[in-house]
């Protein structure tokens, strides 16, 4: 294992309060990259900064875009649904920013702007981390995790241009509710930007009573695990007719005599879990959608809306009182997360080479590398400056392939009926 | 009668380091009881596997089929499907005829789908029934995601949207104990009472909280009816916490009726904290609410 000690010590270390030493990048010969090197050297160390620091200066500048993340089981719809957001929002005329979070997915069918595939080798990371396909999924987002901060900059600088955020996360939800990188992620987000949390779930498979409170049961975990807005998104409707599931959701008694009618369970926690449920649906916006054919998407915008109302009235000022009441505590906790997540990475395996190598993959600047942490700078003007060219540089590295894609997006677009049909 | 712990939870939980390590305890305390892989995406893990599904079928093979074209989510569930049209076929035989004290752990994957949208664990449930097992299931949560009160509710019911499925009697493990801080640790201790309840009392007052306190109060109420022992920690260097699950799962299949091992504390360091509750009694009541006849 070649960690570098001086990387090393850093990552255990408190990366961030290292202050000064943003000139000491230029130790790591890894930070080369293409373009004006004193510039690009200096880029690493703004971000992990800003993560630590600098939401106390966006404390009350929630204004930014709205970040909707796509959650649910396997083969719920999450990718259909976010294709079909995306057409919406561009035949609106604020076509979204889509940021694809699942390490081991095909291409998907919408144009992505950030994708975990051009920054973490998932491949790579089974060989390197000796990991099956699940392992391998979580470690990629841990890896990806480390530079999220990076991709926060990049979200807030897309403030002027972009009113939606569309994330896609992989088909294991477990692998994103309950993992170290999922609340890194989600808690960044939630932090800085009014974030909704869209459960999608499938109608078809739902029609099991047992089924549908085991999912119901399931969304209500998620509302107290991440206590964000969450939107039911009772998907695929187009397939079957939805009208039971309203049916459950509004009256209790309904659930229970089909419930009844299923002999093959007989315990009644399903019935009980039911009724404590009442209250949940009280309080949850719930849509019934079909990615396939758009049906229910003006609902579905409409409980967008009313979630970000309510992020700013129940979400936000909890968020703000956190950060008050135990500003330090949080910020050094998440730090620690962050660190131990880094030490974690770079001790079973090398980590570096599980990312994009620049020159190599994606041929551009690269500024996506875990010993990069190391340098940070205090001098906020300064800081705001490289933030832009930090932007500019993950953005370089992200373009090829974007442009790659959207124009394969574009291609396919051309040639199917509709964005949705298209690639389904 | 057999006896089998299914030991489910979400990716890298620690479910297969709880069966390493239960099964040297069980060797220590001179038990039988062996542990069978039945998870296809295995990478490793540190017991002796009485049977390993992995010698049935892979998840890599699996996804390497160019004719399926399988991710890794529908490379697993293929493999599930498969395990389970060959139970008799394939595990019975590799985990041989009924003996006394048998005792089988069942180190399953990681998929909530595989529980939540399968019928596949519900028939593995149905199966061992037939061939008379008596089944606990074991739901294995990193004791780093339950902070707090509403996080411990979120764990609760991630088991239950499990449980509730399989229809088995069933306990949560804290897991990885021993890697929290003395702090983080007193701070679990607190919701590791029976009350589900006050979970979310001693939370500061935030219109996140007031805005859901009548669910919290409703679901409370619903954990305390369903289950016997909400949380039981694990430190795996500690015996006597492995002691402590095991004489929780004897009791709810009922191994022994006249259990006379005294439950051990958790914080062994504290002898004057007793756990003075009255497990017998509360698992008499817990069994009432599931419906289970003996
Ligand atoms: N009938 C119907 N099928 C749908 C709809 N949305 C998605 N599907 C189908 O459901 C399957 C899964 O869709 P995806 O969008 O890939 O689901 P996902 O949640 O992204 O899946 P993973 O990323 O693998 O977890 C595909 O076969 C889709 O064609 C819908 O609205 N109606
Ligand atoms: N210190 C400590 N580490 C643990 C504990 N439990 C698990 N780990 C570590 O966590 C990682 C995952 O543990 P596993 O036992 O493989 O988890 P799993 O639930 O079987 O994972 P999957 O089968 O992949 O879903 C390993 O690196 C373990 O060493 C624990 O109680 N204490
Ligand atoms: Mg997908
Ligand atoms: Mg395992």
């Amino acid at each position: 294992m070649d960690v570098k000690p001086d990387s090393e010590r850093m990552d255990i270390g408190d990366v961030v309060e290292n202050v000064d030493t943003a000139a000491t990048s230029n130790q790591n010969s890894q930070t080369a990259k293409i373009g004006d090197s004193t510039e690009s050297t200096s880029e690493a160390g703004p971000s992990s900064a800003s993560a630590s620091e600098e939401p106390m200066e966006d404390e009350g500048d929630h204004n930014g875009p709205i970040v909707m993340i796509m959650v649910g089981m396997a083969a719920s719809g999450k990718t259909s649904l976010t294709q079909r957001i995306t057409s919406e929002l561009m035949r609106k005329g604020t076509p979204p920013y889509i940021i694809n979070l699942d390490p081991a997915c095909l291409d998907p069918p919408y144009p992505v702007n950030i994708d975990i595939r051009d920054v973490v080798k998932y491949k790579k990371v089974m060989e390197v981390y000796n990991l099956g396909p699940n392992g391998a999924i979580v470690t990629s987002l841990n890896l990806f995790a480390t530079k999220f901060d990076e991709v926060i900059n990049i979200i807030k600088q897309k403030r002027k241009t972009h009113q939606y955020v569309l994330i896609d996360t992989p088909g294991q939800i477990e692998v994103f509710m309950w993992s170290a990188s999922g609340s890194i992620i989600t808690e960044s987000l939630a932090a800085l930007f009014p974030t909704v949390m869209i459960y999608v779930t499938d109608l078809i498979s739902n029609v099991n009573p047992i089924t549908f409170i085991s999912n119901m049961t399931y969304a209500c975990s998620m509302l107290y695990k991440s206590k964000l807005p969450l939107i039911v998104t009772l998907n695929k409707c187009d397939a079957i007719d939805p009208t039971f599931a309203k049916e459950w959701i509004t009256d209790f008694d309904a659930f229970d005599s089909a419930l009844q009618s299923r002999e093959e369970y007989t315990s009644n926690l399903a019935s009980s879990l039911a009724l404590g449920l009442e209250e949940f649906y009280n309080k949850i916006e719930h849509v019934v959608v079909s990615a396939y054919d758009g049906f229910g998407m003006d609902d579905f915008h409409n409980a967008v809306q009313k979630s970000v109302n309510e992020y700013e009235t129940v979400y936000k000022p909890m968020y703000q009182k956190l950060v008050e009441e135990k500003k330090a505590k949080t910020m050094k906790k998440q730090k620690q997360q962050l660190g131990k997540l880094k030490k974690d990475l770079h001790t079973s395996g090398d980590a570096d080479s599980c990312f994009v190598v620049p020159g190599r993959d994606a041929g551009t600047g690269m500024t996506l590398r875990l010993d990069n942490e190391s340098d940070s700078s205090t001098d906020d003007e300064d800081a705001n400056v490289k933030e832009e060219n930090e932007e500019e540089s993950f953005s370089q590295v992200l373009n090829k392939e974007a442009t790659r894609r959207s124009e394969k997006y574009t291609d396919d677009q051309g040639q199917g009926a509709s964005g949705a049909s298209s690639k389904i | 009668m057999r006896f089998a712990q299914i030991v489910m939870g979400p990716a890298g939980t620690g479910k297969s380091t709880y069966c390493g390590h239960l099964e040297k305890h069980a060797q220590a305390t001179k038990r039988a009881i062996r542990i069978v892989n039945l998870d296809p995406a295995a990478e490793k893990f540190d017991y002796e596997p009485l049977a390993d599904v992995r010698n049935l079928i892979q998840v890599e093979d699996v996804m390497e089929d160019e004719e399926l074209k399988l991710g890794p989510n529908g490379a697993l569930l293929y493999c599930m499907n498969y395990l389970m049209d060959n139970l008799e076929e394939w595990l019975l035989p590799e985990i041989g005829e009924e003996y006394d004290g048998d005792y089988i752990i069942f180190d399953c994957p990681g998929q909530i789908e595989l529980y939540t949208h399968m019928d596949l664990m519900k028939r593995f449930v149905k199966q061992l029934d037939q061939w008379n097992f008596r089944v606990c299931g074991i739901f294995a949560m990193d004791a780093h995601f339950l902070t707090d009160g509403a996080k411990f509710i979120a764990g609760s019911l991630v088991a239950l949207s499990t449980m509730v499925n399989l229809e088995i009697p069933h306990m949560n493990i804290l897991t990885k104990m021993d890697l929290l801080g003395k702090r983080d640790r007193r701070n679990i201790e607190r919701f590791l009472e029976p009350d589900a309840h006050d979970l979310l009392k001693e939370e500061a007052e935030t219109p996140w909280n007031a805005k859901f306190l009548e669910l919290s109060e409703a679901l409370g109420k619903v954990l305390d009816d369903y289950s016997l022992v909400k949380f039981v920690p694990l430190d795996i260097r500690k015996s006597s916490n492995m002691e402590n699950i095991l004489l929780i799962a004897d009791m709810v299949m009922g191994v022994s009726e006249d259990a006379d091992v005294k439950v051990k504390d958790f914080e062994e360091p504290d002898p004057e904290e007793e756990q003075d509750r009255d497990l017998d009694r509360e698992f008499s009541e817990y069994l009432g609410t599931l419906n289970v006849n003996d």
